[in-house]
């Protein structure tokens, strides 16, 4: 047998790799993604006032932060059985959909959708913002920081910092926000909104191109799994809060749930070659990683949310659920068919940046938004709760366990990407399959597709591990069955 | 954050540590910038200084980090690497020499490396530093959570404030 290894160069070199092991005749036999584990954040909590939840976790790492702090505030109001008011609840949810146009539009400019702007047959070098610059002008550049500007603004404005917030706090938020300040965050979402409406525009122009177009609809990123995500009464896409929809690979209901009640639905595979878990739905069952209905393995992210969901709750953003559904996956028979290439996760995450943006304007434009009612002091005994919200990456969950003095006696956390592990495995193990035929097509196409395959789920470790390269350099080391190196390849060779 | 002198008009230096502080030797760059704000408020440094200080400690990547240092007119980065050297090791040098080696926060799935995010912000004209100055300091457990760094890593604080001390004594190297 002979080994392929693929290991990002990082300060972290030879923890985050992938393996791809060839049979006899040289074909992909089996491929391996590893990442390495950050030890020791569930006894870190433990012993710490609960109330410390919210500030503490949003430091697992510097991407997410919003999303670990409201995740976190909202397994604290659970803990101590409190209902926020109605106010804290709006601006908990403004913030959020702030965080996601800048999130979103961080990855659709800078990360992984170069791939789509830029193509993918384009060098490497050129797929990146600086790329993504020279393809569609410096104003869009512009535009990008202008955003991201508007986005830390709303986050500072409601949160109290720019980057890492600190207001949500068990039973509602430390502070409400003023006319003038509602006045600002207004004028940013009206700005955040013509820009993902142009954003989407910019997309479906890319979509006709040739290779962005087979990037996209082609099968070598598509896998029939089941999706998840949450939506709100109406079964429309929610990213604060609201009820979890699984649907099987053919569209049909699986199930919906509180997310309280994750422990019924969702079980972790462990395979000995990684240290992260592999979630799976736990009435379907683990089956390994293959698609299909028997498979429990299911996706998360932007693609598991419009697939999990009858709609957006928005106009405009429904308006392009529409056009996304029509074009990549048509009714048959009258029957909804559900997305399944993976390269649509980035025409879905901006349908979802479109989204928050409109919602934006929507809790701005609340009465209650400025309310100085924005605390219930928690007054119950606190024993355990869950937090949920939707990260960017998919289904953040928080659960807390205390004493009864809100002392932390057990935590477990469900990361985004750890939901999408299994099909993220599944989808580099696809692009080998597809690239390496009889031991040949080993270049740097390769690896391209591979970080394609990758890159298009948006994942970050950073709850999980330290880091992966945004810019993910690669080195491929070839042994034989023996273990011995007989060639290397890396980038630009 | 704290600023010191910032009603000189001589160039601003941006003192900014990095990295996460709640994952052990990887908090190394918030401590250092800690202990300079500690030794800034102490009135007989300020003599020492070639001009006005800001100290400021991020836990993001490269975008962000960029976007901090736009608008400064020098800065000095204080992160931690995983480099093989001995644990607690400092080293001096410059964003171009060091980039590769800093913390993961500047290089992560879902960020851009600082010097990518630097050619972004020139390319769009945005103003940044003069000069950026890096001063590392060699790290050995970054995979687990802990607000403790390692003993060499957690000695080598002081002397790596001594360092961006003496670099807040030298004057902004102006371009040509």
């Amino acid at each position: 047998m002979t080994r392929l290894t693929i290991d990002p160069i990082t300060r972290l070199e030879g923890h985050g790799k992938i393996e791809i092991f060839l049979d006899a005749q040289g074909d992909v036999e089996r491929t391996y993604f590893q990442v390495p584990e950050l030890r020791g954040f569930e006894s870190f909590c433990v012993g710490r006032p609960v109330e410390e939840m919210p500030t503490l976790t949003n430091r697992i790492c510097g991407v997410c932060p919003e999303a670990h702090h409201l995740a976190a505030a909202k397994a604290a109001d659970a803990v101590y059985g409190v209902t926020p008011p109605r106010a804290a609840v709006l601006l908990r949810e403004l913030m959020y959909c702030a965080f996601y146009v800048t999130d979103h539009t961080t990855h659709f400019y800078a990360l992984g959708g170069p791939d789509v702007i830029v193509g993918p047959d384009a060098p490497v070098a050129d797929r990146n913002i600086l790329g993504v610059i020279r393809k569609v002008g410096l104003e869009v550049g512009g535009r990008v920081i202008e955003t991201r500007r508007g986005g830390h603004r709303v986050v500072e404005l409601i949160g109290g910092r720019r980057i890492h917030p600190c207001t949500a706090v068990p039973g509602g938020m430390t502070k409400g926000i003023t006319a003038d300040e509602r006045a600002e965050i207004e004028a940013i979402a009206r700005q955040m909104l013509d820009f993902a409406a142009f954003s989407n525009e910019l997309f479906g122009s890319l979509i006709n191109d040739g290779p962005t177009r087979d990037l996209v609809l082609g099968d070598l990123f598509r896998h029939e799994t089941y999706y998840s995500g949450l939506v709100d009464d109406k079964g429309r896409v929610a990213l604060y809060d609201g009820r979890i929809r699984v649907v099987a690979p053919d569209g049909t209901e699986h199930g919906t749930y509180a997310p309280a009640d994750y422990r019924d639905w969702i079980a972790e595979h462990v395979e000995p070659w990684t240290y992260l878990k592999f979630p799976y739905l736990k009435k379907v069952g683990w089956k390994g990683f293959v698609d299909g209905v028997d498979s429990g393995v299911y996706t998360v992210a932007p693609l598991g949310r419009l697939n999990a969901a009858t709609g957006m709750a928005t106009p405009r953003a429904q308006a392009e659920y529409e056009r996304y559904f029509a074009t990549l996956a048509p009714a048959t028979n009258g029957h909804r068919q559900l997305v399944h290439q993976r390269g649509a996760m980035h025409w879905a995450r901006l349908i979802e940046m479109l989204y928050a943006a409109e919602r934006m304007l929507e809790l701005v434009a609340d009465p209650d938004i400025t309310s100085p009612d924005v605390r219930a002091v928690p007054t119950q005994t606190p024993s355990e709760g869950v937090g949920t919200v939707e990260a960017p990456r998919g289904t953040l969950t928080h659960h807390y366990w205390t004493d009864s003095n809100g002392i932390v006696t057990r935590v477990n956390l469900i990361v985004g990407t750890t939901n999408n592990h299994a099909p993220i495995a599944m989808s580099i193990d696809r692009a080998a399959r597809g690239l390496i035929r009889h031991g040949v097509v080993v270049d740097n196409g390769l690896l391209d597709r591979i970080e394609m395959a990758f890159r298009a789920y948006d994942p970050c470790f950073g709850c999980a591990t330290h880091s992966l390269p945004g810019e993910m350099p690669l080195e491929v080391v070839i042994r034989d069955h023996g273990g011995e190196t007989v060639g290397v390849l890396r980038r630009g060779d | 954050m704290c600023s010191v002198g910032a009603t000189d008009d001589r160039p601003v230096t941006l003192v900014l540590g990095l990295g996460n502080p709640i994952l052990g030797d990887d908090g190394v760059g918030w401590r250092v910038a800690e202990e300079v704000e500690r030794r800034l408020i102490t009135a007989p440094w300020l003599g020492c200084l070639a001009g006005p200080v800001e100290v400021d400690r991020l836990a993001v990547g490269g975008l962000a980090i960029m976007e901090r240092l736009v608008g400064q007119q020098r800065a000095v980065l204080i992160d931690a690497v995983l480099d093989g050297r001995p644990p607690g090791t400092i080293a001096v040098g410059t964003l171009a020499e060091t980039d590769s080696r800093l913390s993961g926060h500047l290089d992560s799935a879902h960020d851009a490396t600082l010097n990518a995010a630097l050619d972004v912000a020139v390319r769009l004209g945005a103003p940044l530093p003069d000069e950026i100055r890096v001063v590392t300091v060699s790290a050995r457990r970054v995979l687990e959570f802990d607000e403790h760094m390692t003993r060499p890593v957690a000695d080598a604080v002081s002397r790596a404030a001594d360092e961006v001390m003496a670099l807040l004594g030298q004057p902004v190297a102006m371009p040509a």
